[in-house]
């Protein structure tokens, strides 16, 4: 049972995911500061992740907190994708700030404006925010991925293999980073690995795998 | 080939066809219902890509469109003065000018001019982006694909093809009234009169249509095409080719529909 105070709490909640016909990720709950470690294979993350990004499925993956539901996507959650967080045809600075132009909640751009020069210095993207983004390492699409969490202020983070393309320095330097971040905003966390060993160190509350629907039934 | 395996064969490529065509009305629809609903003003990312695409595609494709108003505008407007003088019949410079210049020349010129310069951009950029995953890092941002990198584009063709093909004609009657005399062949207050008695409302009407709904039928068929390269990017130059025929083959297909349509009416 949890106590009152986890009620003021936001909560990622998101029902039961078809992957394809045979399978699904079962529903979870969970708290804000909690981490779940979601043992899926590489071919069913974009499946999964599609279906949670999904406007037309929101009940797939929604926030709530004291009894009112969240901006979900783009707002209370941020997304670590692997090797994915830049579009090539703007500058750095753009993809770190597209969810807040897009979104255009006046008061989260002037904060996200103002908090982006010591954002970008705390993960050293400042000298190269002006560039085009062209084609960048795994580790720069992380990094911008970072960026976006901080400034979004999210409660829950979804990092999909974070580390798979990176090498070993990079690893433990991303791996570093992600820890602050995470351990700074306090957020809960979605760990999406296609294997259960892959941990990163983490001490995850919950562990969810994909499951067969003849096995459920 | 048996007979059942060629019906099947058939009919594979129609259903192709029509799921194809469901596939671009299906975006169409949500572009323009997406446009309609003005949200993308409130949106600066949706209007920095929206400038952007009608500096590139309108703005850009000015100069072009001076050069051919220059030459081609010229040349079309020469002949059918000549050919009027020719068999002096001088009230036919304006119908024909109505008939053949603004229906036809113009809406079709601007939109292959369109379709060579901006339409490779736009199949190529489109496949790009499937290519490197673009579309789940927008998701991911819970930002609208469509709204984004479609609608953008959709209408920055629409706004160019109507307003370059205005220029053009304008231009044209300019340039080609001026060369014409020039050469003697007419005075530009007399050409000026035949134009303005021999150009109906209709003509303008059709013209307006065409340069509209040439550049959106473009599109459409290029960001189809753009869409079915996946994460292959070998697809890429294939889907590039398909896209320009595709597109050009679409255009043809429309103007000789409202050819029938106009001849029925």
């Amino acid at each position: 049972m949890k106590d009152s105070s986890s009620n003021d709490l936001p909560h990622l909640y998101w029902s039961d995911t078809k992957l394809d016909e045979h399978s699904f990720i079962p529903s979870i709950n969970l708290l804000c500061g909690e981490y779940v470690h979601v043992t899926c294979a590489d071919y069913h993350q974009c499946t999964l992740l599609t279906s949670w990004f999904s406007k037309q499925n929101e009940k797939s993956l929604h926030v709530v907190k004291q009894g009112q539901q969240l901006r979900c996507i783009g707002g209370s959650v941020a997304v670590v994708l692997n090797g994915r967080a830049l579009l090539a045809n703007i500058s750095i600075q753009e993809n770190i700030m597209l969810p807040f132009l897009y979104h255009h909640d006046l008061q989260t751009l002037h904060d996200a404006q103002a908090q982006l020069k010591t954002v970008a210095e705390t993960f050293g993207l400042d000298k190269i925010l002006h560039e085009k983004a062209g084609l960048r390492s795994p580790l720069i699409h992380g990094l911008v991925s970072l960026s976006r969490a901080v400034l979004q202020q999210a409660n829950f983070i979804i990092l999909q293999q974070p580390f798979s393309s990176m090498d070993k320095q990079e690893t433990a330097t991303f791996a570093k980073l992600v820890k602050d971040v995470v351990k700074r905003l306090g957020v809960g966390m979605v760990y999406l690995a296609a294997s259960a060993e892959d941990q990163a160190d983490f001490e995850f509350k919950h562990h969810v795998f994909t499951q067969q629907y003849e096995e459920s039934a | 080939m048996k007979p059942h395996k060629l019906a099947d064969a058939f009919g594979d490529v129609v259903v192709r066809m029509l799921v194809y065509m469901r596939s671009s009305l299906d975006l169409s629809l949500e572009s323009w219902v997406l446009l309609v609903k003005l949200q993308w003003l409130t949106r600066p990312a949706v209007k920095h890509v929206m400038v952007r695409q009608l500096y590139f595609t309108g703005v850009q494709g000015f100069a072009w469109v001076l050069a051919a108003s220059a030459m081609v505008g010229v040349l079309v407007i020469y002949t059918i003065v000549d050919f009027a003088r020719q068999v002096q019949d001088l009230t036919l410079i304006g119908s024909l000018f109505g008939s053949v210049f603004l229906q036809e020349i113009a809406p079709m010129l601007i939109a292959i001019f369109l379709l060579v310069r901006s339409g490779v951009a736009v199949v190529t950029e489109v496949g790009n982006i499937q290519a490197r995953g673009e579309p789940l890092v927008l998701a991911s941002l819970g930002i609208n694909e469509n709204e984004y990198l479609y609608m953008p584009r959709l209408l920055a063709f629409a706004v160019s093809g109507l307003i370059l093909t205005f220029l053009f004609a304008f231009l044209s009657v300019w340039f080609g009234g001026f060369v014409v005399a020039l050469t003697n062949t007419l005075t530009f207050s007399e050409f000026i009169f035949e134009l303005r008695h021999g150009v109906g409302f209709l003509d303008i009407v059709i013209m307006v249509l065409k340069s509209l709904w040439y550049p959106v039928l473009m599109v459409l068929v290029l960001i189809s095409q753009g869409h079915k390269v996946g994460d292959d990017p070998n697809q890429i130059p294939v889907r590039a080719t398909y896209g320009m025929l595709g597109s050009l083959a679409a255009i043809i297909v429309i103007d000789i529909m409202i050819g029938i349509v106009e001849r029925v009416i």
